[in-house]
C-alpha cells in the first residue's frame, strides 16, 4: 500500500502556496498552543473548528449508510461501511487511492448504476428514504444529490445554458425566473462577477478553476440538498483550489457537502467531519479536529501525519 | 496491514546497471542516417507519383472537357449530336437520388450509431454478456458491410426495391412480357409516351404537346414496336423517330393497315407499369407519388444508395459519438438526465460536427456511385428531370459512362465535361464538409 509520496508532496505544495493567501485561516501563532500535536495539519483543523459556524452542535442526518458493501465484479471495494452524513455540514472522505472513498460517493447518487459490474449490499438512506433498489427514481435522486467531478466537465454550450441545464430538465420556468436563477447560482459559486458580461460565451473558454466553479454552480442550480464532490480541486492550481475551498465553506450554510479528497490540508481546512478509509474499510469517522489532532486509530495517525501515502 | 503502513527502506539500486546498458556493439550512426534518408526519399517519390498522376488526370480532363462546357450542356437532355448533348437530366437525377438517399440514410445511420454507442450493453450479468456479444457481432458486421462492393448492394436493391420480391407483380424490368397488344385504327387516340431511340438506349422524348399523328408504321407486335424504330410525323409537322408506349405501360402496336393514328401525348408521363398487381398510391403530379413495386425509380435508386452509404455513416457517427468525452455524459447523468436526455442534449450536439463531416463525405460517395444504379435501372436515358419519386432517373456517373463508351471522339469530350461537373460537385460537397466542421467547432470551443 505504498502509494509513494504523491499526496504528501502535493500537500506540501498547497500548504506553502495556499497558507499565506488564505484569508479565513488565522495565522499560526494565535492557535498553535491549542493544537494537540502541533503539526501544521492539526493547526489548520483547529483553526477551522474554531471559526466554524455553529461549532459542534447537534445536527440531523442527511445521508445514512448502514452496513454497506460494494463490489466491482468479484472485487469487494467496500466492507461494511456505516456512517451518517450530517445535514448542512461538510464531510470529507480521505484515504489512499483505491480505498473505496470514491466508490461510496458514487453510490450516494447511484452514479455507479452506469458501471455494469458494480453492485452493492446494505443500506443507504437520504432523509430516511432508501436510495438503493430498482424502484427508486434515480433522476429525482440525482436532482436532490448533485455531483461535482474531479475534472471540470462543462458542457460545450454557453455559460448560461450550462447553469440552466439542470433547472430546464426538471422544471418549466419563465425566462426571467431562469435568468434570476442563473444569476443566483453563479453568485453562490462566486463566479458571477467574472462571467456576468459573457453569459452567452462558450463555457469552454473559461479557465480550469472557473470551469470547476461553473460545474458547482451548475450542480446547485437544480437546488439539490446534497452536493457530492469527487476531488473537486485536484486538477486545479493552488489559487483556484483556494477559491473552491472558500466556496465549499460558503455553500455549507445551504447544502450538505460530501467531499472526497487526497489533500489532507484540504480536508482539514473545509470539513466538519472526516472519514478515513483504508482498503475498503472505514477506519475512523468523527469530527475533523479529532481526526487530525487526536486520532483514535494508529492507521489514521500514520496517514494524516504523512507517514504513508 | 500494519506492515504495509510501516516505513520501508529505499530499494538498493541493482548492481551493474550501467554496465548492462553498455553491452553489445554500437550501431553504425552513418548507416542509421542513410536509412533515414532513404525512407524519406521513398516517401517523396511515392507522394510525387500520386500528385503527378492526379495533375495529369485533371489536366487531360480539363483540356478535353472545356469545349462542350457551355450553358446548353447544363440545360439540354442527352442527344445523338455531341454539340447538343446535355447533362441536365443526369444532374437533376443525381440531385434527386442523393437527396432522398440522405433523407433515408442519415436518420437511420445516426440512429443506429446512437443505439450502438450510447445504449450498448454493459455486460456484467449473463444476459448482459450475451447482449454484449451480439453488440460486437453487429459492429463487426457493419464494418464488413462498409467493405462490400457497391454492385452487391445494387443486386440487393434490384431484388428488394425494384422488384420487391415479385410480391406486387413485376415492374418495368419484366414489363414487356406482360404487355397487351393494342390495335389502333386511324383516328383513334390513346395516351402514350414517345420513346426516342438513341444509339444505345431509349429515352423518353422531351415534352411535346398536342396530338401525335403516326405517319408510318410497319410493325404489328408489341415486342417489335419496342425494338424497331418508327418514323412519326407530329401534328405540328415535325418528324421524329421513336417508339410508342402508352401511359399504362402497354406498348402501342399499330395495325399495318392503319397508316395514320391520332395519339394524345402527355408530356408529364411517367413510365408506366403493366403489372396487374401493381399498387399505386397518390397522384403522379405530387412528388411523393408511390407505386409498388418501385421499379427503376428515383426511390429505388435512393434506397439502394442508402444501403451503400449506411455503413459509412454508421461508422463515422459512431466514431464521432465515441470521441465525446465520457465526463460530459457523467456530468449530464449527475444532473438527473435520462439516457435520452444525455444523448440529445449533450452527446449529440458535441458529436454533430463529426457526424456532419462523415455524412457529407458519404453523400459525395453516393453521388459518384455508378454500379448500383446501373443494376437498379438508372441505365435508361431520359430527357427530363425527375418529377416524382417514381420517375425514371439518369445519374451523372451513368451518363458519363454512356458517353465515354461511344465510339465518337466528340462524345469522349462530352464525357470529360460531365466529369468536370461531377468533380466540381464533389469538391463543393467536401468544401461544405470542412466548412461545417469548422463552423461547429468554433461554436463549441
Amino acid at each position: 500500500m505504498n502509494a509513494g509520496t504523491v499526496p504528501l508532496h502535493s500537500a506540501d505544495v498547497t500548504m506553502t502556496e495556499v497558507k499565506p493567501l488564505n484569508p479565513i485561516v488565522p495565522s499560526n501563532g494565535s492557535t498553535a498552543p491549542a493544537a494537540g500535536s502541533g503539526s501544521p495539519l492539526s493547526r489548520i483543523a483547529h483553526d477551522f473548528a474554531k471559526m466554524r459556524l455553529g461549532g459542534e452542535d447537534a445536527t440531523t442526518t442527511s445521508i445514512s449508510i448502514k452496513k454497506f458493501d460494494a463490489w466491482y465484479g468479484a472485487f469487494q471495494a467496500l466492507h461494511g461501511i456505516s456512517l451518517d452524513v450530517p445535514k448542512k455540514r461538510v464531510t470529507a472522505f480521505i484515504g489512499p487511492s483505491g480505498c473505496g472513498k470514491s466508490t461510496l460517493l458514487r453510490w450516494m447518487n447511484r452514479m455507479n448504476d452506469l458501471i455494469a459490474v458494480a453492485r452493492c449490499e446494505g443500506e443507504i438512506t437520504h432523509d430516511g428514504q432508501s436510495i438503493l433498489g430498482r424502484k427508486i427514481d434515480v433522476v429525482e435522486l440525482r436532482r436532490k444529490v448533485g455531483m461535482v467531478f474531479q475534472k471540470p466537465n462543462p458542457f460545450p454550450k454557453s455559460i448560461f445554458d450550462n447553469i440552466a441545464f439542470g433547472p430546464r430538465l426538471h422544471r418549466r420556468m419563465s425566462r426571467s425566473d431562469l435568468d434570476a436563477l442563473v444569476e443566483q447560482s453563479l453568485r453562490q459559486a462566486a463566479l458571477w462577477d467574472e462571467v456576468k458580461d459573457r453569459l452567452q460565451a462558450s463555457a469552454l473558454g473559461l479557465s480550469g478553476g472557473q470551469q470547476q466553479r461553473l460545474c458547482i454552480a451548475r450542480a446547485i442550480a437544480s437546488n439539490p440538498e446534497v452536493v457530492l464532490m469527487d476531488e473537486p480541486a485536484s486538477a486545479l492550481d493552488p489559487k483556484s483550489t483556494l477559491r473552491i475551498e472558500d466556496l465549499i465553506r460558503e455553500l455549507r450554510q445551504n447544502y450538505t457537502i460530501v467531499i472526497v479528497t487526497h489533500n489532507m490540508q484540504q480536508a482539514a481546512r473545509v470539513s466538519d467531519q472526516t472519514a478515513f478509509f483504508f482498503e475498503g474499510r472505514l477506519i475512523e469517522f468523527g469530527p475533523t479536529l479529532g481526526i487530525f489532532t487526536n486520532p483514535r486509530e494508529k492507521q489514521t495517525e500514520d496517514y494524516v501525519s504523512g507517514r504513508f501515502g | 496491514m500494519s506492515s504495509a503502513i510501516s516505513n520501508l527502506p529505499p530499494p538498493e539500486p541493482a548492481a551493474g546497471f550501467g554496465e548492462l546498458a553498455n553491452c553489445g556493439v554500437p550501431r553504425s550512426a552513418s548507416w542509421r542516417t542513410l536509412k533515414n534518408r532513404i525512407f524519406l526519399g521513398i516517401c517523396i517519390v511515392v507522394t510525387a507519383i500520386s500528385v503527378l498522376l492526379l495533375v495529369v488526370l485533371l489536366g487531360s480532363i480539363v483540356l478535353q472537357g472545356t469545349k462542350y462546357l457551355t450553358p446548353s450542356f447544363f440545360n439540354n437532355p442527352p442527344s445523338r449530336k455531341p454539340a447538343l448533348a446535355g447533362f441536365m437530366p443526369a444532374i437533376w437525377g443525381s440531385v434527386w437520388v442523393c437527396f432522398f438517399c440522405m433523407v433515408i440514410a442519415l436518420p437511420m445511420g445516426v440512429g443506429t450509431a446512437i443505439f450502438l454507442e450510447e445504449y450498448k450493453p454493459r455486460g456484467g450479468t449473463l444476459w448482459g454478456g450475451l447482449l454484449k456479444r451480439g453488440h460486437s457481432f453487429v459492429q463487426l458486421n457493419i464494418r464488413n458491410l462498409a467493405g462490400v462492393p457497391s454492385i452487391v448492394y445494387g443486386i440487393i436493391g434490384l431484388t428488394c426495391f425494384v422488384r420487391m420480391f415479385g410480391v406486387f407483380g413485376s415492374p418495368n424490368v419484366a414489363m414487356y412480357d406482360s404487355m397487351r397488344v393494342l390495335s389502333l385504327k386511324s383516328g383513334e387516340s390513346v395516351q402514350a409516351t414517345l420513346v426516342e431511340e438513341t444509339d444505345t438506349a431509349y429515352s423518353l422524348m422531351s415534352p411535346l404537346k398536342g396530338p401525335l399523328t403516326i405517319a408510318k408504321s410497319d410493325v404489328d407486335s408489341a415486342r417489335e414496336v419496342y425494338v424497331h424504330t418508327h418514323h412519326f410525323e407530329l401534328a405540328d409537322g415535325r418528324e421524329v423517330e421513336g417508339k410508342l408506349r402508352s401511359m399504362d405501360g402497354t406498348l402501342i402496336s399499330i395495325d399495318p393497315g392503319a397508316r395514320k393514328a391520332n395519339i394524345e401525348f402527355k408530356p408529364s408521363d411517367v413510365r408506366a407499369y403493366a403489372s396487374e398487381n401493381a399498387i399505386r398510391l397518390g397522384n403522379p403530379d405530387t412528388f411523393f407519388f408511390l407505386r409498388l413495386p418501385l421499379g427503376g425509380s428515383v426511390l429505388a435508386g435512393a434506397l439502394t444508395l442508402a444501403l451503400v452509404v449506411l455503413p459509412t455513416i454508421i461508422i463515422a457517427a459512431s466514431e464521432a459519438l465515441r470521441a465525446v468525452p465520457n465526463s460530459l455524459r457523467q456530468g449530464a447523468f449527475a444532473l438527473g438526465c435520462t439516457r435520452w436526455q444525455v444523448v440529445s442534449k449533450t452527446v449529440l450536439p458535441s458529436a454533430l460536427p463529426g457526424i456532419m463531416t462523415g455524412s457529407i463525405l458519404a453523400v459525395s460517395r453516393a453521388i459518384g456511385e455508378a454500379a448500383p444504379l446501373l443494376v437498379v435501372g438508372g441505365f435508361l436515358f431520359i430527357t427530363f428531370a425527375p418529377r416524382n419519386l417514381m420517375s425514371d432517373f439518369a445519374a451523372m456517373p451513368l451518363q458519363i459512362y454512356n458517353w465515354a463508351q461511344r465510339p465518337q471522339e466528340e462524345f469522349h469530350q462530352v464525357a470529360a465535361s460531365g466529369i468536370l461537373v461531377l468533380l466540381s460537385v464533389l469538391l463543393v460537397f467536401n468544401f461544405v464538409a470542412i466548412l461545417v466542421r469548422q463552423l461547429f467547432q468554433r461554436k463549441l470551443s
